[in-house]
C-alpha cells in the first residue's frame, strides 16, 4: 500500500511539473505557431494552437526590414563587449590579486562604489558624454559604456587568487615575464571565470534595448531588438511577421542556453554571490 | 609530487637559507614574488587597473556627480554654461501632483510590491517542485528546471512582443482562456486597471527562474540528516517547512527580495513594449504603467526636459542607493569580493 501511494505522489508531482513547464514554455511555443501560421489562422476564435508550417510570413519578415544589419551590429556588439570584459577584468583583477601597489585599496573602494550606481542614475548624463564624445549613433557608442564591470573584476580577482603559487614559480624557471604567465597561465587556468563573464556580457549585450534606443537614429547601427521594437510600432498588426522576427532575435539566446545551460545558471545565480 | 608538496618539506633554515640567496623570491606566496622596484611595481599595478578605471570614470562616476549638478538646472544640451539655473525648482516640480512623478511612485510600489509577494511564493513554491533528492531521483529533472529558467534569459522585447499578442483582447489567448473558464474577457493593455497587471504577468513569467534558482541553492544547502530526521520522527510536512526550511532559507529569501526590488524598479523594455512605447514613450492607458523608470525615460528623451529628468534620476538613485546598501549588510556573509 505504501508503494502505491508513493507512486500516486510521484505521479501528482509529475503532472505538477509537466503543468508548470507548458505554462513557461507556451508564449515561446505560441511564437513559433503564429509565425508560420496561414493567415486564415491568425484572427480566428477559438485560437489555432498547432503549427502549419506556412513559410511566407518568414520570408515577408525576413525582406521588411535590414535583419542582417542589425545582426550583424549586435554580433560586432557583442563580441567585441565581450573582449573588452574579459580583456579590463582580467587586467584589473590580476592587479589586485597579485600585486602589491600605492593605491591598491584605493582602486578596490572605487569600484565597491561602481556598484552603487544603477544604470538609471547615469542615463542622461552618459547620453550627454556620449554626445560630447561623438559616440552618438555609432557601433564603439553601444560597446564602451559596458566595456568594464566591477563584477568580472572581481571574479578574476577571486579566481587567480586561489592560484597555486608554484605555478608563478614554475613560470619562473622558465623565465616567463608576468605578462605572459597572466594570459597563458593565469587566464586559462581562471576558465570557469571566462565562462560566466562571456555568456553574462553575451546575455544581457545581446537584449540590450534601452541604452541604444536611446542613442542610435537610423537602421545603420540599430541593433536586433531596437529593430524588433520597431517593427512592431510599424507593423504591430502583421502579428505572424512580429511573431516571426521576435523568434529570429531571440534564437541566438536560446541556443546558447541549450548548449551551456548549466553555465547559463550558475553564472547568473554566481552573480549575487548565492552559489 | 607537486612543487607545493615539496615546499612543505623543506625544514626553515633551508628556507631562510634561500631568502639570504635571493631565492625567497619563487618561495614565497604569489603576491609578493611579483614583485619589482617599488616605483615599476606601482606604476604597472595603476597601468593594469587603469583601462578598467577609465571606462569607468567616463561612464560610472563622472555620470554619477554630473546627474547631481544636472538636476539643479533647466538643462539643455549646449551644456552647463548656457543652461538656466533652477536652484530646488525640479524637485519642487517632482512634488507637485500635476508633474505625475508622485503617480509614477504609486505605480512603482504597486508593481514592486505585487511582484515581491508573488515572486517569494511562487518562487518557493517552484523552487519546492523542482527540488533534487538524493535518496529518489527523479527523471527529467534537469529539464524542467531548464524551461522555468529559459525566459529569464531571453530579450525582454522579443518576448514581451508575444505577450503583447497574448493580451490582444479580441483574439488573444488570455481572454480566450478566461471565456474557456466563462469569465468575462479583460482589455488588458487597453484598460488602465488591467495593463499593470498585464505586466506583473508577463514578468513574472520572464522573471520567475531567477528567483527558483536562488532558491534551489538555499534548499540544497540544506543538510540531507536534518531533513531525514525529522522525517523519521513523523514531522508533519507544514512543521517541516517551518521549523526546518523557512529558517535555512532566511538568507536567501532576503536576497531574493532585494534583488526582486531592485529589478521590478528598474524595468524598461517590457513595459516600453507592451504598452506602447514606440508610439511615443509609453506608460499605459492614463499612464497606469508609468512607472519611475518610464517616467525618468519620458522626461528625458521624449520631452527633453533634460535637468528634470536629472532630478528624478537622482531620486530613484537614492533609493536604489538604500536597497543596494541594505542588500549589501545583509548579503555580507555570502558575498564573494571579501
Amino acid at each position: 500500500m505504501q508503494g502505491l501511494a508513493r507512486r500516486l505522489k510521484e505521479g501528482g508531482r509529475y503532472a505538477l511539473l509537466i503543468a508548470v513547464a507548458a505554462c513557461f514554455g507556451f508564449p515561446l511555443y505560441w511564437a513559433v505557431v503564429l509565425s508560420v501560421a496561414r493567415r486564415s489562422q491568425v484572427f480566428t476564435l477559438p485560437p489555432h494552437l498547432l503549427p502549419a508550417f506556412d513559410l511566407h510570413p518568414f520570408e515577408r519578415m525576413l525582406s521588411a526590414q535590414p535583419w542582417g544589419l542589425y545582426f550583424l551590429n549586435t554580433v560586432v556588439i557583442t563580441s567585441v563587449t565581450i573582449i573588452l570584459v574579459l580583456v579590463t577584468g582580467a587586467l584589473a583583477g590580476y592587479a589586485l590579486a597579485l600585486r602589491e601597489f600605492r593605491g591598491r585599496e584605493v582602486v578596490f573602494g572605487l569600484l565597491l562604489a561602481a556598484l552603487l550606481v544603477p544604470a538609471e542614475a547615469t542615463l542622461i548624463p552618459d547620453y550627454v558624454i556620449a554626445a560630447r564624445l561623438h559616440l552618438l549613433n555609432t557601433l564603439p557608442g553601444q560597446i564602451l559604456p559596458f566595456g568594464a564591470n566591477v563584477f568580472a573584476i572581481f571574479l578574476f580577482r577571486q579566481f587567480f587568487k586561489t592560484l597555486p603559487p608554484s605555478l608563478w614559480e614554475v613560470s619562473q624557471l622558465d623565465r616567463v615575464g608576468w605578462w605572459r604567465y597572466l594570459w597563458r597561465v593565469a587566464v586559462p587556468m581562471a576558465k570557469p571565470a571566462v565562462v560566466t563573464v562571456s555568456l553574462l556580457t553575451f546575455a544581457t549585450q545581446w537584449s540590450a534595448f534601452q541604452w541604444p534606443l536611446i542613442i542610435t537614429q537610423g537602421p545603420a547601427v540599430r541593433p536586433v531588438e531596437v529593430g524588433l521594437s520597431f517593427f512592431q510600432g510599424f507593423d504591430g498588426t502583421h502579428w505572424r511577421e512580429v511573431a516571426g522576427a521576435a523568434i529570429f532575435t531571440m534564437l541566438p539566446i536560446i541556443v546558447v542556453f541549450i548548449f551551456a545551460q548549466r553555465y547559463f545558471i550558475e553564472a547568473v545565480a554566481g552573480q549575487t554571490g548565492e552559489k | 609530487m607537486t612543487a607545493v608538496d615539496f615546499e612543505i618539506q623543506r625544514t626553515p633554515s633551508e628556507v631562510a637559507a634561500r631568502d639570504e640567496t635571493g631565492g625567497s623570491r619563487r618561495s614565497r606566496g604569489p603576491r609578493r614574488s611579483h614583485r619589482g622596484p617599488w616605483l615599476r611595481d606601482s606604476l604597472a599595478g595603476i597601468g593594469l587597473v587603469l583601462p578598467a578605471l577609465a571606462i569607468l570614470g567616463v561612464f560610472t562616476y563622472l555620470p554619477a556627480l554630473l546627474v547631481l549638478a544636472m538636476s539643479f538646472f533647466h538643462w539643455n544640451l549646449a551644456g552647463f554654461g548656457k543652461s538656466q539655473f533652477a536652484g530646488v525648482a525640479q524637485y519642487k516640480a517632482l512634488l507637485n501632483p500635476y508633474s505625475g512623478f508622485l503617480q509614477s511612485l504609486t505605480v512603482t510600489a504597486y508593481y514592486v510590491g505585487v511582484m515581491l509577494a508573488a515572486t517569494l511564493v511562487l518562487g518557493l513554491g517552484l523552487a519546492w517542485l523542482l527540488r533534487g533528492s538524493i535518496t529518489r531521483r527523479t527523471r527529467g529533472l534537469g529539464f524542467f528546471r531548464a524551461v522555468v529558467f529559459l525566459p529569464y534569459v531571453t530579450p525582454a522585447v522579443a518576448t514581451s512582443v508575444v505577450w503583447v499578442f497574448i493580451f490582444n483582447p479580441q483574439f488573444g489567448l488570455a481572454n480566450a482562456l478566461l471565456r474557456a473558464l466563462g469569465l468575462p474577457a479583460i482589455g488588458w493593455l487597453e484598460s488602465s486597471t488591467w495593463a499593470l497587471p498585464a505586466v506583473m504577468i508577463n514578468n513574472l513569467w520572464k522573471q520567475l527562474g531567477f528567483a527558483v534558482v536562488l532558491f534551489l541553492a538555499g534548499l540544497s544547502r540544506i543538510p540531507s540528516d536534518v531533513m531525514e530526521a525529522a522525517e523519521l520522527d513523523r514531522a508533519s510536512p507544514s512543521r517541516i517547512f517551518r521549523r526546518i526550511v523557512l529558517p535555512y532559507l532566511s538568507p536567501v529569501t532576503l536576497v531574493v527580495v532585494i534583488i526582486t526590488t531592485i529589478t521590478a524598479m528598474q524595468t524598461f523594455g517590457s513595459i516600453y513594449t507592451l504598452t506602447g512605447g514606440q508610439f511615443g514613450g509609453g506608460g499605459g492607458p492614463i499612464n497606469s504603467t508609468t512607472t519611475t523608470a518610464i517616467y525618468l525615460y519620458k522626461s528625458a528623451f521624449v520631452d527633453f526636459h533634460y535637468g528634470y529628468g536629472a532630478a528624478v534620476a537622482v531620486v530613484m538613485f537614492v533609493l536604489l542607493l538604500i536597497l543596494t546598501l541594505v542588500q549589501r549588510k545583509l548579503g555580507e556573509r555570502y558575498t564573494f569580493y571579501r
